[in-house]
């Protein structure tokens, strides 16, 4: 009998995390959000933590608004992400708000919600997912895949059973946030997953840095996986997760049922690309391998921001340089996972270490924090003179000891009794103006204005010429290169 | 010790025939012959027998003449030419001494190596050939051509590079995968395989971009023991056509290979070639996803765009599924021949036909009844009994059931061209009379100093959006000017 693969889409939540900044606002997903609901998709991923921080602090709009418009539209389950113990924030937060935000999603219709740790301590995660359990949301946990010493299959295997055992989890996913998971890994990975966690569903969650995902998901099928994500192209490949397109038409050659609506994925991506052009956004390309990309394994949106701010400093042609030295403060620290929040740490540090000369000559507050434990425990320890470096260099301000957090949920209704907890929560997560523009503007942010009508009508003739055909226009500060991808 | 590694250039054979139909004129190659020179690879790969046709038929370049003023640049590196089977410039069987002819002229013009292939492995083709080269001093090399198949195992591979060693003593062997389908996997079992055949002789691996393999592939042959790698110079590289060479050489340095490439050199190259896509109006290649599809009818990527092309003109687009597919099984039906010219068109013609006219070999193309019947050598497979009946039922009559002895024809040739030189008379023995007039009549305008047409068509777009606009290309710029109306913003089409 032929096998059915899901497909879990996340165009809504890493697609534009991944290419855009996380800038989709609500208004952009609203007009197909119809044919998400009729794709075919298993499961539509559509937010998380970094999606309610840009939706407050740079769109301007309620994210608990984009939850309710896009769950009138689609009836497909909703997924989300809740990233360690950190609720909205970076840091860890109380228990009681980490159980409030597990609560808040399941009641407003989040029908799946799922926890990573970059450190695998569970004891960030598991509070969040009870909550969210007993109000009725299914929870799921993240794998965090890394190519590093510590990062075997048999520590993988322990960490399925320990939150099996602990939360009670109903899924798992492998989640490869730098894209390395090769199909010679995966083919020893996922057996050796399947073994342990028997009937569960098992995920596989890639990104197209280095083009690994296509073989990686084919070779993880055929162990056992039975669900995968992508993203909707032009919101795909690149530094995000793989095309839905591509990865359907391996898998229905490979032999494999698949539910996809080819005509409804069409409609979205017409759409994207659409809205792409205008409104200034990336699209996302076909990648090439590079192997050095396994050193420092940091996440592609990380990558493009340190580029950027090494360019702005002048220092672009340090990064070589830069790269190598993550690499080198990655194994310093004990092999941490490259996602949020430790790729940006790691980034930061290497960085320092790089343009100082001197190694830990500056220590970055998160890097002490990390070294002392506040972010949970380490799966192995940070280097034993890299650590007396930290604490010796770093700010004193941070103890050695780690303080408790005090909880603060009550605290928060006696000081805004007259309102939900939905909006307590963002007036907890974000300085009060900035909640309180979200919160009273317009519940859907409207779209930027765009390009005329008739600027897309030339948008249409380009899209019929030659493939590669490049064309350049300046007017005023403003410029387009545009290439057509052939007709 | 690190490993050294040698890196052999392409672009100005096969970058330009995987990307641009073959069509870069000799004018943009001049400029960085010596650049080229520096820049470090093993050797530079120039001619093969469609550039010829493009030169002659199409640029209206004097081929001979390209060879012998890039010969004249290259100081320390050699250059490499090739031949495909007994066919000289032909698809049939040629006679041997129009062959060996064909060695001569290309050696004398500038050729250092000389590199055969026939996609049957039928070394009657070009062993003979090859050892004529070497006897008349040119370094020798020989294709195992990479398919996919039942027949096309590590054990025949081994065989063939056995056979092609002892029958013509070449220098060298080359894996060439023209479908661009050779996983790592695969690579870890056929590597080890045929270093142990050839010995201490250079093994090469050359590939191409059209499932994104090359890289991952090439870093697994090189930890067998493959010491040449074949590359492009991006833009003209990915897509179709072989790795960048840019990729690649990072790559294999993380990997802790040496290598010799000037990466200054590269990029004073690639910056030219750059400015020739925006002249010409050419395509630059780009990497490309994993594609399952491409290993059932392994379709060459020029074969691919041309069937695509092909079904388009004829209202029958919506078709190409179906014809893939069917590629796929005529590919069986005829013993896996190796989707390599001119095979993969006789079998995308063939799978093309059986689609459109719905009976299944109804309509038989003179090429598939010859190749049947072996005309353009051994099959490695036969082909499956009942199609063979039906193809040399329902083919050309014509067509003899014994392939005929190919004539010696030089001797005729020079009689009857007096007065020219033997490479003119290579050329009017392989093209019509009025294609070779018309080339030496009318040398052809090089580099067309125009936009190209969809350029101009923007132009025309522009003009209608009255938007005050600074248009530049390549180094030409043009300004409209024209009345605001609306904020222009970077995108893509």
């Amino acid at each position: 009998m032929t096998r059915t693969i899901r497909i879990v889409d996340t165009t809504l939540r890493d697609g534009h995390q991944c290419l855009w900044a996380t800038r989709m606002p609500t208004a952009m997903m609203l007009p197909v959000a119809d044919a998400f609901d009729r794709a075919g998709f298993w499961v539509v991923e559509m937010i998380g933590a970094v999606q309610f921080d840009a939706a407050v602090r740079f769109i301007g709009e309620n994210p608990w608004t984009r939850i309710r418009e896009l769950r009138r539209r689609i009836s497909r389950p909703f997924q989300t992400i809740m990233r360690s113990n950190c609720a909205l924030n970076f840091d860890r937060q109380p228990v009681d708000i980490n159980e409030l935000w597990g609560e808040l999603l399941a009641k407003n219709g989040v029908d799946r919600v799922y926890a990573f740790d970059g450190l695998h301590d569970y004891d960030n995660t598991v509070p969040q997912l009870l909550s969210a359990k007993a109000h009725g949301a299914q929870i799921g946990h993240w794998l965090l895949f890394s190519e590093s010493p510590v990062h075997t299959d048999e520590l993988y295997v322990r960490k399925a059973r320990e939150i099996i055992d602990r939360a009670g989890v109903d899924e798992l996913i492998i989640e490869d946030a730098s894209g390395v998971l090769t199909p010679e890994r995966a083919a020893t990975l996922v057996p050796a997953l399947k073994k342990e966690i028997g009937d569960m569903p098992l995920g596989l969650h890639m990104h197209s840095l280095v083009a690994l995902p296509q073989t990686t998901y084919l070779e993880a099928v055929k162990h056992g996986v039975d669900n995968l994500y992508c993203c909707v192209w032009p919101v795909a490949d690149g530094n995000a997760p793989p095309s839905v397109k591509t990865t359907v038409r391996n898998l229905r050659y490979a032999g494999y049922d698949v539910e996809i609506n080819d005509q409804a994925v069409d409609e979205i991506s017409r759409h994207f690309e659409e809205q792409a052009f205008l409104h200034d956004k990336p699209m996302g390309e076909v990648q090439d391998f590079d192997l050095a990309h396994f050193d420092h394994q940091i996440p592609g949106g990380v990558l493009s921001n340190l580029v950027s701010q090494l360019r702005e400093v002048g220092l672009e042609h340090k990064l070589p340089h830069v790269l190598e030295e993550c690499g080198r403060v990655r194994k310093d620290l004990g092999w941490p996972i490259q996602v949020t929040p430790f790729a940006q740490f790691l980034a930061v540090q290497g960085t320092f270490n790089a343009i100082h000369g001197e190694r830990y000559s500056v220590v970055p507050d998160e890097v002490k924090k990390y070294a002392l434990g506040y972010f949970g425990k380490h799966l192995s320890p940070v280097d034993p003179d890299v650590l007396d470096r930290i604490v010796e260099r770093g700010s004193k301000a941070i103890s050695l000891e780690i303080p408790d957090v005090e909880p603060a949920v009550d605290r928060l209704r006696k000081r805004y009794p007259g309102m939900s907890d939905e909006e307590r929560f963002l007036r907890y997560s974000f300085p009060e103006e900035i909640a309180e523009a979200a919160l009273t503007g317009p519940p859907v942010a409207p779209l930027p204005p765009i390009l005329t009508s008739s600027f897309v009508d030339l948008l249409k003739a380009l899209r019929n010429m030659k493939q590669g055909t490049q064309v350049f226009i300046q007017q005023g500060d403003v410029e387009i290169t545009m290439e057509s991808r052939g007709g | 010790m690190p490993q050294r590694l040698k890196i052999f250039d392409t672009t100005l054979r096969d970058g330009h025939q995987c990307l641009w139909a073959t069509r870069m004129p000799t004018a943009m190659m001049l400029p960085v012959i010596e650049t080229f020179d520096r820049a470090g690879f093993g050797a530079i790969e120039l001619m093969g027998n469609v550039h010829f046709d493009a030169c002659v038929r199409y640029l209206r370049d004097d081929p001979f003449e390209r060879m012998r003023e890039i010969k004249k640049r290259l100081i320390h590196t050699p250059l490499q030419g090739f031949i495909r089977s007994a066919c000289v410039l032909g698809f049939d069987i040629k006679p041997a001494d129009i062959n060996r002819l064909w060695i001569e002229v290309l050696l004398r013009n500038g050729t250092d190596r000389m590199l055969a292939f026939d996609g049957l492995h039928d070394f009657d083709n070009t062993a003979p050939y090859l050892k004529y080269a070497k006897e008349l001093g040119a370094r020798t090399v020989h294709w195992l051509i990479f398919s996919d198949s039942p027949v096309h195992t590590d054990e025949m591979y081994v065989a063939k590079a056995h056979e092609i060693i002892e029958r013509a003593d070449v220098d060298e062997i080359v894996i060439q995968d023209t479908s661009g389908i050779l996983t790592p996997a695969r690579a870890a079992t056929l590597v080890p395989a045929l270093k142990a055949a050839v010995g201490d002789r250079s093994l090469g691996l050359h590939s191409h971009c059209l499932v994104g393999l090359p890289q991952r592939t090439y870093l697994e042959a090189a930890r067998h023991g493959v010491d040449a790698f074949y590359t492009c110079i991006s833009p003209v590289a990915d897509g179709n056509a072989p790795p960048s060479v840019q990729t690649t050489a990072k790559n294999l340095r993380y990997a802790g290979y040496e290598l010799d490439i000037d990466d200054e050199a590269i990029d004073q190259i690639s910056r030219h070639l750059e400015a020739g896509i925006t002249v010409l109006g050419k395509p630059a290649g780009r990497p490309q996803d994993f594609d399952l599809g491409q290993f059932d009818h392994q379709i060459p990527g020029g074969v691919m765009s041309n069937l695509i092309a092909n079904l388009e003109q004829a209202g029958m687009a919506d078709q190409l599924g179906a014809v893939l597919e069917e590629c796929g099984r005529v590919r069986a039906e005829l013993g896996w021949p190796i989707m390599v010219t001119p095979f993969s068109q006789h079998v995308a013609v063939q799978a093309a036909l059986n689609v459109i006219h719905g009976e299944r070999y109804g309509i038989i193309i003179d090429e598939v009844k010859l190749y049947a019947l072996g005309y353009f050598g051994k099959l490695l497979a036969p082909v499956e009994p009942n199609v063979l009946d039906r193809i040399v039922e329902r083919g050309s009559q014509a067509i003899t059931l014994q392939p005929p002895e190919p004539e010696p024809a030089v001797e005729k040739l020079r009689k009857r061209y007096p007065d020219i030189d033997d490479e003119e008379r290579m050329l009017r023995y392989s093209f019509p009379e009025d294609v070779v007039d018309d080339l030496y009549a009318r040398p052809g305008d090089n580099l067309p100093p125009t936009m190209s047409v969809p350029f101009l068509h923007l132009l025309e777009r522009l003009r209608e959006q009255n938007v005050p606009t600074r248009i530049a290309a390549g180094g030409a710029e043009i300004d409209v000017e024209l009345k605001p109306r609306a904020n222009a913003r970077r995108g893509a089409a």
